[in-house]
């Protein structure tokens, strides 16, 4: 072999700085992406010019330390160190010198691109040696080996097909329309100052019409706070967190009792009547009349207590509109030196139903949730997010939006194979534990 | 009836301690080791009962939030090690992993940052039961490697042979790796099911991966230098470092607010 470990260490380090040096001077944009059909030609040169080294006499001792552990190990350990730097620091924006040499998307980075492509090469040559002289007692480790590089290979050469689209639909109202962020181009006149990021309209092969919403929440859960207002932690929650008619809490010295409980409620004069919308709806609000008696000092206080309405899930400009004409503030029961009320309950499930019609005309009708993603000829379309939008000053009800992503990905039965290859190698790897040397028994 | 944690931990605790006693009586006793297993085994079956306890009044996997995690380690673990010290007759074993068992359940009496009844959407799914346990699993293994690294270093220091030891920790790392892949690999299906791509280089998946690498580098040095026993030890430290940092660190990062795991 040329090379022990503190050259093959040496060698790569070199790769990985003049992949720093490239991105100072290439500005910080990362390496391209690659998008076919550029990336399917550096698939091919990639293989042919792997393939003939393997048949050149004088490249041989090289590529037996390609494929050596010598190889694999340090190229592993970069590659480590450079995900790690990746996993640390927030990826993806910043205006440093961290950013100017790559740290903030180190996943594009060349240095990174340089390290992969060793670890890759190492795992190719692993994998040729060990096909060329193929034994069945090796498809344990070709199983791995091949397995985890097409997931490390297609995987990241794959990125550039991924197509990924956001679709905003509203009650019966179908479109075709995705939207994208893209990062904005030379020529373009940015809208604002120190734009970025500019979004860019596609038209997609289907249209989808939202027919219906649905929203389910948890009950509210019952909330301590102490004289300054923050909040007391209670072992209440383990038996029974969420407020329900009748339900007793003790705190403290006290007993409280739930006497009534509206998920959705609206105020009326001093008192609350049902009311119901969506638990995101601007206007939601939970209520609870609570009965509180001390059981030192025979205390009692009742009232009512409400979790208010500001919610946190709608864009700012638009919670800012919302709250004029919503707001609507939580509301406490003083008991002693603390306070209980109600909190905002948590999203369960939320569904749109939706009709989807194909180029032919023909239409599909399907539910999409979240982990419950609705497949359409290669296309995937996600339940992502919802929220209530005032679009215009003059209309008055707030508008319910639902989001869901449409992705596609050419490449993902290829990684899929890995993904199972990989598994099949390691239920190899469980097995061949049985084959180790038994030890003294002590 | 209704365990309460701190009760649950008490007895659990104290069965190990009884159990760690039996363990180390200067007798020959055969019967004083029998009741050694009885008690860990039966602080083991407490752990269960309460996890089965808390899944009843939670009304969903208690597997989302760390503490929850820490409970199902707590309980993992030293079963991993009881099962090992049955086999392989090494008592010291089964006493480390009641050991870093109790810690995590102590950390649970200070920070019990569990029992809040709710599951966002994105966890109600069938990948959630399977990738979390399958994790908890082999983290629970390659915590018993650290075990093994410990345990290295002190008969390093008395200038014994680690060849056997080190055998054995290999076992568990192959076990405990293998299952990282199947947990890391159920993660990214489930990720595409929720989130349409199977990997968004989140902290969390970084770190999963960082430590995942790492062991499988370990095994390739093990197997390339089989001799260097006092550096195969402190990479399995730096290995398990690597791992809780990717568990219970990476809240505390810089990257954390990019995260979607946090809990």
């Amino acid at each position: 072999m040329p090379f022990g470990y503190a050259p093959t260490f040496i060698l790569i380090i070199g790769f990985v700085l003049v992949g720093f040096a490239l991105e100072i001077a290439t500005g910080s944009n990362g390496f391209p992406k690659p998008i076919a059909p550029l990336n399917l030609s550096l698939i091919v040169i990639y293989f042919l010019i792997l393939i003939s080294l393997n048949f050149v006499k004088s490249f041989r001792k090289y590529i037996n330390w390609l494929s050596s552990i010598t190889m694999a190990v340090s190229s592993a350990i970069v590659y480590i160190i450079l995900i790690a730097i990746a996993g640390f620091l927030p990826q993806g924006g910043g205006d440093n010198l961290l950013q100017k040499i790559g740290f903030t998307h180190m996943i594009s980075s060349w240095p990174y691109v340089f390290s992969l492509l060793f670890v890759c090469t190492a795992l190719f040559y692993t994998i040729l040696k060990k096909l060329m002289r193929f034994k069945v007692k090796y498809i344990g480790f070709l199983l791995r080996h091949i397995g985890f590089f097409i997931i490390l290979f297609f995987g990241s050469l794959s990125v550039g097909n991924i197509e990924k689209y956001n679709i905003e639909l509203f009650i019966d109202s179908p479109t075709h329309q995705g939207f994208y962020f893209d990062k904005l181009r030379a020529n373009e006149i940015p809208e604002f100052p120190d734009q970025k990021l500019i979004k860019r309209n596609v038209s997609l092969p289907f249209s989808l019409e939202m027919k219906r919403f649905e929203i389910d929440n948890y009950p509210s859960e019952i909330l301590f706070y102490d004289s300054l207002g923050f909040p007391v932690k209670t072992k209440l929650k383990k038996e029974a967190g969420f407020v329900g008619i009748d339900k007793t809490f003790n705190f403290k010295d006290w007993e409280i009792t739930v006497k009534k409980y509206l998920e959705s409620a609206t105020p009326r004069k001093d008192d609350f009547i049902p009311y119901e919308i969506d638990c995101d709806h601007p206007a939601f609000l939970s209520a609870a009349y609570l009965k509180a008696k001390n059981v030192r000092t025979k205390e009692e206080k009742e009232g009512w207590v409400t979790c208010g309405n500001v919610r946190s899930n709608t864009p700012d400009i638009t919670r800012m509109l919302m709250r004029l004409q919503y707001y609507f503030p939580a509301t406490y029961l003083d008991i002693g030196e603390y306070s209980v009320t109600i909190g905002q309950p948590g999203k369960k499930r939320f569904a749109s139903f939706i009709t989807m019609q194909n180029e032919e005309g023909k239409k599909i009708e399907k539910i999409v949730e979240v982990n419950k993603p609705f497949k359409y000829k290669s296309w995937y379309l996600y339940q992502t997010n919802c929220h209530f939008r005032l679009l215009a000053p003059k209309s008055n009800e707030p508008l319910r939006v639902s989001t869901l992503q449409a992705v596609r990905d050419p490449w993902l039965k290829v990684v899929y194979i890995g993904f199972f290859m990989l598994l099949a190698g390691s239920i190899h790897l469980i097995w061949s534990v049985r084959k180790f040397p038994k030890g003294q028994k002590k | 009836m209704n365990l309460a944690l701190n009760l649950v931990v008490k007895i659990v605790v104290s069965l190990w301690i009884l159990a760690a006693i039996c363990y180390y009586l200067p007798s020959k006793k055969q019967y004083l080791k029998t009741f050694a297993v009885i008690f860990s085994f039966s602080a083991i079956i407490f752990l269960c009962l309460y996890i089965v306890q808390l899944w009843m009044t939670l009304e969903r996997p208690p597997l989302r939030t760390k503490g929850e995690t820490r409970l199902l380690y707590a309980t993992l673990v030293p079963l991993i090690a009881l099962i090992i010290h049955l086999r392989l007759k090494t008592y010291w074993f089964a006493i480390y992993g009641q050991l870093m068992a109790s810690v995590f359940l102590i950390t649970n009496l200070i920070h019990p940052d569990y029992f809040d009844m709710t599951l966002m959407p994105a966890l109600q799914s069938y990948w959630f039961v399977p990738h979390v346990i399958i994790y908890m699993i082999a983290y629970a293994l390659l915590a018993s490697t650290l075990m093994y690294a410990v345990r290295g270093f002190y008969l390093h220091k008395k200038g014994e042979n680690l060849r056997f030891l080190l055998i054995r920790a290999d076992v568990l790392v192959y076990l405990g790796f293998s299952l990282a892949t199947f947990g890391i690999t159920f993660g990214a299906l489930w990720a595409k099911e929720a989130w349409g791509s199977y990997w968004a280089w989140d902290p969390k998946e970084t770190w999963a991966l960082v430590s995942w690498l790492c062991y499988l580098t370990y095994i390739h040095f093990r197997y390339r230098f089989p001799n260097k026993q006092y550096s195969a030890l402190w990479f399995l430290i730096i290995c398990f470092i690597l791992l809780l940092i990717g568990w219970l660190g990476v809240d505390y990062m810089p990257s954390a607010r990019q995260s979607m795991h946090s809990y």
